[in-house]
């Protein structure tokens, strides 16, 4: 076991008592929250022709102290914080596997105890490091990861969760040996880019302690990698052969700067199924992995030598150049705001949703004792479909990617949103055509559409991706130069060593991810991405200021409206109708949902102000009875018994009007106990006295003692709040009913 | 002959002598039976007598060995040649002399050992240059038979020549890197001087001094270690067990070692940017022998002294103060040789030290008017690296007034261009802000938050030590003052240029190299 000193916090590693079968296994804890890792590698090659790696982290309602809510009393489904943190989890560890490593890797992250102070993500990058460290699976780590908060100024690692709520700041930062950085994952408020980069340097200095002290404890356990059945990597031979057959021809197509996506991928395509050809036909022992697995090597190597040696890509732009961008709002009129986002082949529909505010998401209670997610009324959902990229797939469902893409958006356009937004904010995302950062467009479309859907944002938000190309030195296996490529197409980040993406306002950052493919990359490298990214992230805010440079200073005339109602005590029960009934016909039939705000007011939610017209109506209908008369205090009036009961008679004013009770104390000066003693019936005429109602329970005051008496007194007559009146309307929303 | 070899001072008393008349009276009479080899003896002695040109019996033996030129064979000729040239300097032997050489030349191809050959031109060689010429050319196609001595010799005379016959120097490096020599320390020292001497950048042969001198180290004495150093200095080639083993070598004899042998190691430490392990005992020592001796050297050496303890940041205030004294440095302001302006030069790099880093210095400084760059400071042969850059600078700024090309500043370097960056990192008009590295400022104004200004510096390949990517020592020291003046350096070495072969790629490597500049900086 290690203990690891962070600030002021400890960071404790174990092994060696849980789960011993696994290659791996290690139970990281900080605090009372304690995570175990589970690292399991099959020593037979996969089928796949890739790193079959597969993270899993599970959160457990016992970890709470708690029980599942649901029927089955089980953890059913994966929730998206599991899934983000799983993504997570693998971008720290995968860059580390040694190349062509392609056996079936599981890492699994159980929660053992959440003590809802300390996050138990972070120790879950960590306990993946170790379990991965100690075992005999080939990797090159260990990876030390934190998070960095800040408040109040001050820069705090691995901050608790009542911390983080007042932190401008959210970073998790994975580092590998000498200072290197593997992975970045932030949200932040905006916050400058000065302080941006110091929270990284800050965070790196710290995953340093952590690695050595998993170095230390590999040291203390003396572990021995396994030597792998094979690796797949093509032989230096075929790729000799196919650099010969390939490359001039590859380099015409990579220096033709007239190719868009489409066409470059077919002349790429014909080069290698020529090239694919000869090959087999020279080496026709040789497995076919190697034969694609050659050409993917040499287009590869021709691709980034282009732009290593002559600072050019592949669509003839400079290193820092953007695409063209265009930007389209209010696409559609029956949407709430939508906006179209195209930058060079990558295109986005955005579109705004409004809804009630009890429509945001509640997390289920157990969740949130885990999480520590509260409710939400701001949410991006992204969806890419198959035909972005012009193929076929699945549609249903939602995949692990496009979470992860939506939440990054998310998190981008998170701090700009006001906090007092009358509705709750739902930002789709679609995909139509994809050719690299679509998430990034994401942010950029879904700041355009929120403003053309009247949401005051405080800021446009402008997101953009930073590609890496490395050149490294055989020798010493460090990076001796990179170009750093801004806004970067598909073929840039496939062929390129990253994908690091910013976004934020013209003040500062708001989100950041940087998916590394190396196994790290220096500081300096990471400050100059952020360098370059807010110099096009400006350039790309200019380009969408011009077409709407602020939100609309009203929402459009077919969105939401919120008004109230003011329903007298008395009325209530006619208004809600039997077991809610009245309130369940109205939202079936125009789908407004109304929700009692205190004891005489209610909440109209509308979705169109035309539904707003008939729920007005309705309600109106419901109680139109009680607006045409205005009863007088004092007054006399002849009343028609409609029920004998018990304990009096029942009497209508008027013929439309409901029933009310005349008490038997109040029929005669002398002391009855049945209405028939008087001799009272059916459809009889009375005379009877009105004075107001009840203050307490709002029921009419009506006698008709006080006539029988030779005493009466009469009675000064006062004005009654007794009807019911439609409230004022919001004032936003006024301008947008007329 | 032998007897002045034994005792040269009785010349006088041996021309007086009776019977030396009466042997040249007999000698005289029979010139003609003299032998070839015995005559040519016989002029060079009486050449060393001193006998006045007047003598009929010098003249006889003159006039014989003009009647017998065609007839001496070419080591004969050499020999005359060689007596003429260093035993008299009367006009009748010049004129001999004359002769004797037109026939060396027309005679070069006679020679036949290596001997005669590395004689010749050890001593006669440098009289002529069409001889000279030939004796090289017979030089390499006699190489492959020479000796380790003969190639010590020729080395060690082309070295006093200063000829630097690069074909020949290329043989004589191929044998001896290939031939299985035991090479002795007076041939290793002799050849690590004349490699130096003509700067003559062998990697193989330097490899080979150095590892063979590292196991010779412990019997060297201190003269030896003190030429060794400064030899491959010269050389710019800087291997570091060879020089720690100097180092070792200084600190070994601390107590003998003389302030001259001790200025050479320190002065050849500072050219190569060498930093010995023991830094501190170096330095002390270097500190102790030098403090109260240093008034006491020669002006110029006093300042290359202190130039190099700045280069390897080891000078102390009371160094500074010393030659930065106006009393001092008085002596090279308005200097017009180019001597002097190198040592002028180097006050400036020291009063950029002394300015740059150390924060507590109070004084004295150089006055203003001499740090105002002359305007020799720009006056150099522009190299194409040089001309291409400053083209491709222009195209990138677009505008005069967005940088400046040649700036030459007030601690002695001259950048080749300098631009002032925004936060965005857009070009800034450079002259309307302050700037502290200039003698005489244009603008006024403080550079905006966040800005940051860029020096490019261009490296050529005579700036790098041998076969490396390592600055000498004077360009690091000027590296280390523009850095200490604010600005962010953006390197253009030859070897990065040379790669580029568009425009589009020397504009695209250029704006890289500025963002990488800015990244360094934000990732401290």
């Amino acid at each position: 076991a290690v203990a690891v000193d962070l600030g002021n916090r400890k960071l404790e590693i174990s092994s060696g008592k849980l789960a011993r079968f696994a290659d791996g296994s290690a139970v990281v804890q900080s605090g009372d929250t304690a995570v175990m890792v589970t690292a399991v590698s099959k020593t037979k090659p996969s089928p796949s022709q890739f790193m079959p790696l597969v993270v899993d982290y599970r959160q457990k309602a016992a970890a709470a102290g708690r029980i599942p809510t649901n029927y089955l009393r089980r953890e059913i489904g994966t929730s998206d914080k599991e899934i983000l943190t799983s993504r997570i989890i693998d971008r720290s560890i995968r860059p580390l596997f040694p190349a062509g490593y392609f056996y079936d890797t599981q890492v699994l992250c159980n929660l053992l105890a959440v003590d809802g102070v300390n996050e138990p993500d972070v120790l879950a990058i960590n306990g993946a490091s170790v379990a991965l460290s100690l075992s005999d699976i080939p990797w090159n780590g260990p990876v030390g990861a934190v998070r960095i908060g800040i408040i109040d100024g001050e820069y705090v690692v691995n901050p608790t969760r009542k911390e983080m709520s007042s932190s401008t700041l959210n970073l998790v930062v994975a580092g590998a040996p000498k200072s290197q950085i593997v992975m970045l994952e932030a949200s932040a408020e905006n916050i400058l880019q000065q302080d941006f980069c110091h929270a990284i340097k800050v965070g790196v200095k710290y995953t340093q302690q952590i690695i050595q002290g998993i170095q230390q404890l590999v040291k203390e356990t003396g572990v021995t990698k396994r030597t792998p059945q094979k690796l797949f990597t093509p032989s230096p031979e075929i790729v000799k052969y196919t650099h010969k057959l390939a490359m001039e021809r590859l380099y015409a197509v990579f220096t033709d700067y007239e190719h868009d996506k489409v066409s470059r991928d077919e002349a790429v395509n014909k080069i290698r199924l020529d090239t694919e050809e000869q090959l087999k036909e020279k080496f026709p022992e040789a497995d076919p992995y190697e034969i694609i697995e050659s050409f993917n090597v040499v287009a590869k190597e021709v691709f980034r030598s282009i732009v290593l040696n002559e600072y050019k890509r592949c669509d003839g732009r400079d290193l820092t150049s953007l695409r063209n961008v265009s930007c389209e709002v209010d696409m559609f009129k029956t949407l709430h705001g939508s906006a179209l986002f195209q930058r060079g082949q990558t295109q986005v529909l955005c579109t705004v949703t409004f809804d009630s505010l009890e429509s945001g998401i509640k997390s289920d209670q157990v969740i949130t004792a885990i999480n520590g997610i509260k409710d939400k009324n701001f949410m991006l959902h992204y969806e890419f479909p198959p035909y972005a990229t012009n193929e076929i797939g699945k549609v249903t469902g939602l995949n692990r990617r496009e979470l992860g893409h939506g939440a990054l958006a998310e998190k981008a356009l998170y701090p700009v949103i006001p906090r007092d937004f009358p509705f709750t904010i739902r930002v789709t995302s679609e995909v139509l055509e994809s050719n690299g950062s679509s998430s990034m467009a994401s942010a950029c479309g879904g700041s355009l559409a929120l403003m053309d859907s009247g949401v005051p944002i405080s800021s446009a938000v402008a997101g953009v991706a930073i590609g890496l190309v490395t050149k490294t030195d055989p020798e010493k296996g460090e990076i001796e130069d990179y170009r750093l490529l801004t806004d970067i197409l598909g073929i840039e980040d496939y062929n390129g060593d990253m994908d690091f993406k910013i976004a934020g306002t013209n003040k500062g950052i708001t989100a950041l991810q940087a998916d590394i493919k190396l196994p790290g990359i220096p500081i300096k490298i990471v400050m100059e991405a952020i360098q370059q990214a807010s110099v096009a992230k400006k350039e790309i805010l200019q380009i969408m200021n011009k077409t709407i440079s602020k939100p609309r200073a009203s929402r459009k005339e077919n969105g939401p409206v919120v008004e109230t109602v003011q329903v007298p005590l008395s009325k209530r029960a006619k208004f809600v109708g039997p077991g809610g009934y009245n309130l369940k016909k109205l939202q079936a039939e125009t789908g407004v949902t109304i929700s009692q705000v205190d004891e005489e007011t209610f909440s109209v939610f509308a979705p169109t102000p035309s539904a707003m017209h008939e729920a007005r109506d309705f309600i109106t209908e419901i109680c139109k009875d009680d607006q045409e008369q205005q009863l007088e205090f004092g007054a006399v009036y002849t009343a028609t018994i409609t029920e004998i009961r018990d304990t009096g008679v029942m009497v209508k004013l008027y013929p439309n009007m409901t029933a009310v009770l005349l008490h038997n104390t109040q029929l005669d000066q002398r002391k009855i106990k049945h209405p028939t003693a008087l001799g009272l019936e059916v459809g009889q005429e009375i005379q009877v006295k009105y004075f107001g109602r009840d203050p307490a329970d709002g029921r009419m005051r009506l006698s008709r003692k006080v006539l029988q008496s030779p005493a009466t007194t009469v009675v000064r007559t006062l004005n009654d709040r007794s009807s019911i009146v439609m409230g004022e309307p919001i004032s936003q929303s006024s301008s947008n009913s007329q | 002959s032998h007897l002045l070899s034994e005792k040269p001072e009785d010349k006088g008393l041996l021309i007086q002598d009776a019977h030396f008349h009466q042997l040249l009276c007999l000698l005289n009479s029979q010139i003609a039976s003299v032998w070839h080899g015995t005559l040519s003896k016989l002029l060079g002695s009486l050449y060393a007598l001193g006998i006045p040109k007047a003598s009929k019996e010098l003249q006889s033996v003159e006039q014989e060995v003009r009647w017998r030129m065609r007839k001496l064979k070419y080591k004969h000729l050499a020999f005359l040649a060689e007596s003429c040239a260093t035993l008299s300097q009367e006009q009748h032997s010049q004129e001999l002399l004359a002769e004797l050489l037109t026939h060396l030349e027309r005679r070069w191809t006679e020679i036949e050992d290596s001997h005669t050959l590395v004689t010749v031109m050890m001593k006669v060689g440098h009289l002529s240059e069409p001889l000279m010429n030939r004796l090289e050319d017979k030089c390499l196609e006699l190489v492959e038979h020479f000796g380790p001595n003969e190639l010590r010799k020729v080395l060690v005379m082309l070295a006093a020549q200063s000829r630097r016959s690069v074909p020949l120097l290329r043989a004589i490096s191929y044998h001896l890197v290939q031939k299985p020599f035991s090479l002795t320390k007076d041939v290793l020292l002799d050849v690590a001087y004349a490699y130096g001497k003509l700067s003559f950048h062998q990697t193989q042969v330097s490899q080979r001094l150095a590892t063979d001198l590292l196991s010779l180290m412990p019997s060297l004495t201190s003269g030896e270690v003190a030429h060794c150093a400064k030899s491959f200095a010269l050389l710019k080639w800087l291997s570091l067990p060879l020089f720690e083993a100097f180092a070792q070598h200084v600190l070994n004899r601390a107590q003998d070692i003389t302030l001259p042998h001790l200025c050479s190691v320190l002065l050849a430490f500072a050219r190569l940017n060498f930093h010995p392990d023991q830094e501190d005992q170096f330095f002390s020592l270097v500190h102790e022998k030098l403090g109260s001796e240093l008034p006491g050297l020669e002006p110029a050496l006093q300042v290359d002294l202190v130039w190099a303890l700045c280069v390897l940041q080891q000078a102390r205030e009371a160094e500074l103060q010393a030659v930065l004294h106006p009393e001092f440095h008085i002596q090279f302001l308005g200097g017009k040789s180019q001597k002097d302006q190198n040592t002028f030069q180097k006050l400036l790099h020291i009063n950029a030290t002394a300015l740059l880093e150390y924060p507590e210095y109070s004084g004295p400084l150089l006055p203003a008017s001499a740090v105002a760059p002359g305007p020799s400071a720009l006056d150099r042969k522009v190299t194409p690296l040089q001309k291409e850059l400053q083209e491709t600078l222009k195209g990138l700024l677009g505008s005069a007034d967005k940088g400046s090309l040649e700036v030459a500043t007030q601690y002695g370097w001259v950048l080749d261009a300098e631009v002032l960056l925004d936060s965005d990192g857009e070009f800034l008009p450079v002259r309307d802000f302050v700037a502290p590295h200039l003698a005489q400022p244009t603008g006024s104004q403080s550079p905006p938050p966040g800005s940051k200004r860029l020096a490019f510096l261009r490296w050529e390949f005579p700036n790098f030590n041998s076969r490396s990517k390592d600055l000498l020592g004077r360009f690091v020291l000027a590296r280390r003052h523009i850095v200490a003046a604010g600005f962010l350096i953006v390197d253009v070495p030859f070897y990065e240029w040379l790669e580029l072969k568009s425009e589009w790629q020397k504009g695209a490597y250029l704006k890289d190299k500025m963002r990488k500049a800015v990244a360094e900086e934000l990732a401290k």
